[in-house]
């Protein structure tokens, strides 16, 4: 299943888009494979490792069953981006009724941390300290940090992603950034 | 409000994405399932989950046709008793209807009779 034609390595995501909506499942693997590494690390920045597999899938699942209504295909990324938001969003909100997943969470990332003895520990330390002051964020400010800052987009796609004003982007982005540097400097670490 | 290409957040940037947390690797085949579930026709449990939607909508979509008929009816039936009430009514015989008429003139003329009949008999008396 994974051998495709060579054409459609070349192909765009606005025709890609197209050949879904008509229903080639090819095309949509094709998609996924072009997608699931940003989608994945940004659900990871978003949610933590806990049921990571899951959402990635929710999210490609979602993509699919609403492709068919999708208008403007040119923005299919940053559609895209809109449906794993809403994912990360929905995720969030189930936790915090479930709180006792968030322990088990972070108390996940550590052990996991700590088993990685053959990497460099310093590097294993901030990596844990940038995880710890991301989820010491509202999601709302991580997401703009994750989106903006990790990712690479422009601040104007940021917006429509998250569906706010430009204004709010930018507002947030000092605010998280802000929370971050107070926190790392907390933990030792001069920027 | 500091502007957020400043060199503090130019190094905060650059120390996230350099000590950024490497994605976890999937412990499932996540493709291989997401295209499984893709191309896998309607299931049993799915044609009826459809089934009974439909059968959902068909309910409520027939809740408002026919409250509009009922409503409809109700409506034209009350108009219909208003004016059966206010129109005037014509006699079918016309014979019944001569005959009413003739009695009740006589029956007021008679009246007129005993009247003067009454009044004249006073005058002559005083």
């Amino acid at each position: 299943m994974k051998v495709l034609a060579n054409n459609h390595g070349e192909m765009t995501d606005l025709e890609l888009v197209r050949k879904c909506q008509k229903g080639d499942e090819n095309s949509f693997r094709l998609l996924y494979q072009r997608y699931q590494h940003k989608v994945r690390a940004t659900l990871y920045q978003l949610c933590g490792s806990e049921l990571l597999d899951d959402l990635q899938q929710e999210v490609f699942l979602k993509t699919w069953k609403a492709l068919p209504k999708l208008r403007e295909a040119k923005y299919f990324s940053t559609w895209l981006y809109r449906i794993c938001w809403n994912v990360a969003s929905d995720h969030s909100l189930a936790r915090k009724r479930d709180h006792h997943r968030q322990v088990a969470q972070t108390d996940l990332v550590k052990q996991k941390s700590r088993n990685h003895h053959q990497t460099d520990l310093l590097q294993l330390h901030y990596q844990e300290l940038i995880q710890s002051a991301l989820q010491n964020l509202n999601l709302e400010h991580r997401a703009v940090v994750v989106l903006h800052d990790l990712e690479d987009m422009p601040q104007k796609e940021v917006a429509e992603i998250l569906s706010i004003p430009l204004g709010t982007v930018k507002s947030r982005l000092f605010t998280a950034r802000k929370s971050l540097r107070q926190f790392l400097e907390l933990q030792g670490v001069n920027l | 409000m500091k502007k957020t290409t400043s060199n503090e957040d130019e190094e905060l940037v650059d120390f996230l994405k350099t000590y950024c947390p490497t994605t976890p690797k999937e412990t499932k085949p996540c493709e291989e399932l997401i295209m499984r579930v893709i191309a896998t026709p309607l299931t049993y449990s799915s044609h009826k989950a459809r089934f009974r939607s439909s059968l959902r909508f068909l309910s409520w979509g027939w809740l408002l046709p026919s409250t509009l008929i009922t409503s409809l009816l109700i409506i034209s039936a009350y108009v219909f008793n208003v004016n059966q009430k206010s129109s005037p009514q014509i006699a079918t015989k016309t014979e019944d209807l001569e005959t009413f008429m003739v009695k009740s003139w006589y029956g007021s003329m008679a009246q007129e009779i005993e009247f003067q009949y009454v009044t004249t008999v006073g005058d002559e008396n005083n």
